[in-house]
């Protein structure tokens, strides 16, 4: 079948089987490799991107699905004066080691962020925000630093992107 | 992987119509797909998928009079973020949250939680206390049917759905002013992006110091979540003493019929059951 769609900000057409996974496509096809594969089970949070505005695993989401759908992924949020205090923070924090974890933690991060409602959120409404992304080297401590110093910086992180 | 039929219905009359072509073949029903994805290189290649969620009339929250109908393809995170099931059924709410993450309730449905029929299910609980029906289409009869959802469940992961059947809506009946309480549990592995190993859904109504209904269900325990109707019987009326908490911990021990299996051990679900029944109804001392 053949899917048109918008990625960062570009149409695409790509062929794909119905049951293709978002992540391939991304990967394989556009070369947008900073969306990572953990698990390929929707658990550990590496692939996460934006769907339409909605935080997804795009491990889980079928090429059938995306007909004309909004994909974000971590590639398109570089430009961004947000990603930039993002990574700063998270380079400050020592909330980086591997690194492999870190797209899809960014992605939740920028998901927090541009809820101003979250704005005054504590240790544990930070890791329930975070239930879907598994790091394996900071122990997490460091991750939920970086994001607390981000949510007391005020930052504008768009509702929409790429519209 | 090789190429699958597909088809993408815009309504429900476009579903029976597609479904009365290949009436014939192994259908897959596909909502959401967060389950199916991850085993989807065990699915049969000769299936045919249907997507079905793309129907609009499968979608959305209403309040009709005192029940709430839910579109069998509404997201949970559409359901977490909805005011009426915040103010009217905040079991479900509970439930919820402590179900999956962020990345999968904006995709996994309610209706596929409920077909894929696990004992684990964690809106199955609150559903089967709340006395929950469900509404369900068959192409075949071009009707729809309505029944209790505890008759839903044949065994784990088996439904009495028919062929082609599908669901289309869960009707919660409203009791706003009569349950003043309720409860949810679940223990898992951990507390994130966890399955059940055993939990308790709860509602009930007190009148001074004594419990003059209870309505209990179990997940994981038994083949299928299951109301616990001999305990909530031995509970009716009386008062809450330690004796009697201790009493209901031995009924619904009984009731229920957990196995080991990779998540947990029978004994250690029979433990945590009893005390998944101790903490409620300590809550409900404490309320």
């Amino acid at each position: 079948m053949n899917i048109d769609l918008t990625v960062n900000g570009k149409s695409v057409s790509v062929e794909a089987e119905p049951l293709d996974r978002l992540l391939d496509i991304l990967r394989d096809k556009l070369g947008l490799t900073g969306t990572k594969e953990g698990c390929g089970e929707g658990e550990c949070g590496a692939c996460t991107v934006f769907m339409n505005n909605k935080l997804v695993n795009s491990c889980l989401v079928p090429a059938m699905h995306l007909h004309n759908s909004n994909i974000v992924t971590i590639d398109g949020m570089r430009d961004f004066d947000f990603f930039k205090l993002i990574s700063k923070a998270y380079e400050e924090n020592g909330a980086v080691q591997c690194g492999f974890c870190t797209p899809g933690f960014v992605m939740t991060t920028i998901n927090l962020l541009r809820n101003s409602s979250r704005k005054s959120l504590g240790d544990e409404e930070i890791k329930e925000a975070f239930a879907g992304n598994i790091c394996r080297c900071t122990g997490y401590d460091k991750i939920i630093k970086a994001v607390r110093q981000l949510l007391t910086m005020n930052i504008r992180v768009p509702e929409r992107f790429y519209e | 992987m090789n190429s699958m039929q597909y088809y993408s219905p815009n309504t429900i009359n476009e579903y029976r119509k597609i479904y009365s072509g290949i009436a014939d073949k192994s259908i897959l029903i596909f909502s959401g797909g967060t389950d199916l994805m991850v085993g989807r290189h065990e699915l049969s290649q000769d299936a045919v998928i249907i997507d079905i969620s793309g129907i609009a009339e499968l979608k959305g929250i209403v309040k009709k009079g005192d029940k709430i109908h839910i579109g069998s393809c509404t997201t949970l995170n559409e359901l977490l973020c909805s005011h009426k099931i915040q103010n009217d059924i905040p079991i479900l709410i509970k439930a919820i949250k402590t179900m999956a993450s962020e990345q999968i309730r904006n995709r996994a449905t309610i209706g596929g939680n409920i077909g894929n029929a696990s004992p684990a299910g964690d809106t199955i609980t609150p559903l089967v206390v709340l006395e929950t029906k469900i509404e369900i289409f068959s192409p075949e009869s071009n009707e729809v049917r309505t029944i209790p959802i505890k008759t839903l469940f044949s065994g784990p992961s088996a439904t009495t759905l028919e062929k082609g059947e599908i669901i289309t809506k869960i009707i919660i009946p409203l009791r706003k002013d009569e349950y003043i309480f309720c409860y949810f549990r679940k223990i898992g592995q951990r507390n994130a992006m966890t399955i059940t190993k055993a939990s308790l859904s709860a509602i009930a109504k007190c009148s001074d110091t004594k419990i003059e209904w209870i309505k209990l269900a179990t997940g994981s325990v038994s083949p299928v979540v299951k109301r616990m109707s001999k305990t909530e019987e031995f509970l009716k009326g009386k008062e809450l003493t330690p004796a009697v908490i201790n009493k209901a911990k031995e009924i619904i021990a009984n009731e229920i019929f957990p196995i080991t299996d990779i998540r947990s051990t029978k004994a250690f679900r029979v433990l945590i059951t009893k005390n998944l029944l101790k903490d409620c109804l300590s809550a409900l001392i404490k309320r």
